[in-house]
């Protein structure tokens, strides 16, 4: 059931909830079962559901008062990456994931939509609802943060400010 | 094209959205620049990182039995609110699901994972057949019977056999079965489902094609643009399963073709999940 599976595993990326992720997901195919009429015959039916799961979330994150993420991640100075380290050869699972959890949620909502999803530029613009030059800034930006975690300099800087305080 | 820019594309080449002469454009610079070929390299093994990563995490899966007791639910509603919206299109929507199925794409769009000759060569097979078997009668091979086709070579065809349309809304009036059989063109073999709308012939053609995993996507902006040759004044529309691919075709124009496409997809998508 290819379709439910990957729309989960979005939903779980995002709710961190398994009963809440179930529920996104069920939402969304009833909303998208209801408009199924309205759906373009010969556009990208993925790209479709994915922009239902994004609505429906969000329609949930406003009516649960949460704050949502204010601060547009693309003007924060400090972020900027100067250099971009070559991606290492060897990746595991853990470090990517654990990277992409550490870049603004702006930047990995991106990420996944484009890495993992495989929607175009355009479908991404029209999923998130911001410009196509927003989606292209916030790639680069995004994935230029993703390769300075997974970097061995930052790698060893981690492991460094984690090691047990030496006792004096 | 120099580094500075091969570098600026880099990102968009590896995602396949640069238009076709700019691709071609950064290949040509990528075949005699190893700095830049490295760089792409390690996108390219970014982006596959993150995908896997993602695909496998264990805290992402759904529980096994999370689909199916979704889709059980949404049938009980559909079930229950068929009087107020649009219950074909429900059910239709439910089937595809149940069946791993793609809605329906149009011929002359984009096709992501199968390579295009792939496709292109399906859809050649299926014109030409609806060409020399439904229009001429003058296919090298006799047709057989669907039921003879399962019985030889195991294949779902049987399940054909009753597959009428269904009542979707059709424009230009009754869609009439004209006959069903089994017949090869160019080496391919294809379950064959003459109909007659608009007083002219539609081929529905179900050949068998399995491709890992993978989805079949359509429509203007939705992949890298890919106009699949219209033979001869025949257009066609497709869609897929599981296991075969499912071509439409007539010298009726595009909209047709697709309604006949959405009036063929629930009874087809049906048979093909009783398999």
């Amino acid at each position: 059931m290819p379709h439910v599976d990957r729309l989960f595993r979005l939903a779980m990326w995002w709710e961190r909830d398994r009963r809440e992720a179930e529920d996104l997901v069920q939402d969304t195919l009833v909303q998208a079962m209801q408009s199924f009429h309205r759906f373009t015959i010969g556009t990208n039916c993925r790209a479709w559901l994915v922009a239902i799961l994004q609505h429906v979330r969000n329609n949930r994150r406003r009516s649960k008062l949460r704050r949502p993420t204010v601060e547009d991640p693309d003007h924060r100075i400090a972020e900027n990456v100067p250099f971009v380290p070559a991606v290492p050869q060897h990746l595991t699972d853990e470090a990517v994931l654990a990277a992409l959890r550490g870049i603004p949620e702006p930047y990995q909502d991106v990420i996944l939509l484009s890495d993992v999803e495989e929607l175009t530029y355009k479908e991404i613009a029209e999923t998130l609802g911001i410009p196509m030059g927003t989606v292209m800034s916030r790639l680069h930006r995004g994935r230029a943060q993703l390769r300075a975690q997974l970097s061995p300099a930052h790698a060893a800087m981690r492991a460094a400010a984690q090691a047990p305080k030496g006792r004096t | 094209m120099d580094c500075r820019e091969v570098r600026s594309l880099a990102e968009a080449f590896v995602s396949d959205q640069l238009m076709v002469e700019t691709t071609q454009a950064v290949v040509a610079h990528l075949e005699h620049c190893a700095a830049c070929r490295a760089e792409v390299q390690g996108l390219r093994r970014l982006r596959a990182a993150t995908r896997g990563a993602v695909e496998r995490a264990p805290d992402l899966a759904p529980r096994p039995q999370f689909a199916a007791e979704l889709v059980a639910r949404l049938r009980q509603d559909s079930v229950a609110a068929e009087a107020a919206t649009p219950a074909a299109s429900r059910r239709a929507w439910l089937l595809a699901l149940a069946a791993g199925m793609l809605l329906i794409v149009g011929a002359g769009v984009g096709v992501r994972e199968w390579s295009r000759a792939g496709f292109a060569a399906l859809l050649h097979a299926a014109i030409g057949d609806h060409r020399f078997c439904a229009l001429h009668f003058s296919l090298a091979e006799h047709p057989i019977t669907l039921e003879e086709a399962s019985q030889r070579y195991g294949g779902v065809d049987r399940l054909l056999e009753t597959v009428e349309p269904s009542a979707a809304a059709l424009t230009g009036g009754p869609l009439r079965v004209l006959e069903r059989h089994s017949c090869v063109y160019d080496g391919r073999r294809f379950a064959h489902i003459v109909l007659r709308y608009k007083n002219e012939l539609v081929s529905l053609m179900v050949t068998e094609d399995q491709r890992p995993g993978r989805e079949l996507f359509g429509g203007a902006g939705s992949g890298p643009p890919a106009a699949l040759p219209v033979t001869d004044g025949f257009h066609a529309a497709s869609f897929r399963g599981a296991n075969h691919v499912v071509f439409v075709v007539s010298s009726l124009d595009d909209a047709d073709v697709r309604e006949v496409a959405r009036a063929m997809f629930t009874p087809i998508a049906r048979a093909l999940a009783g398999a």
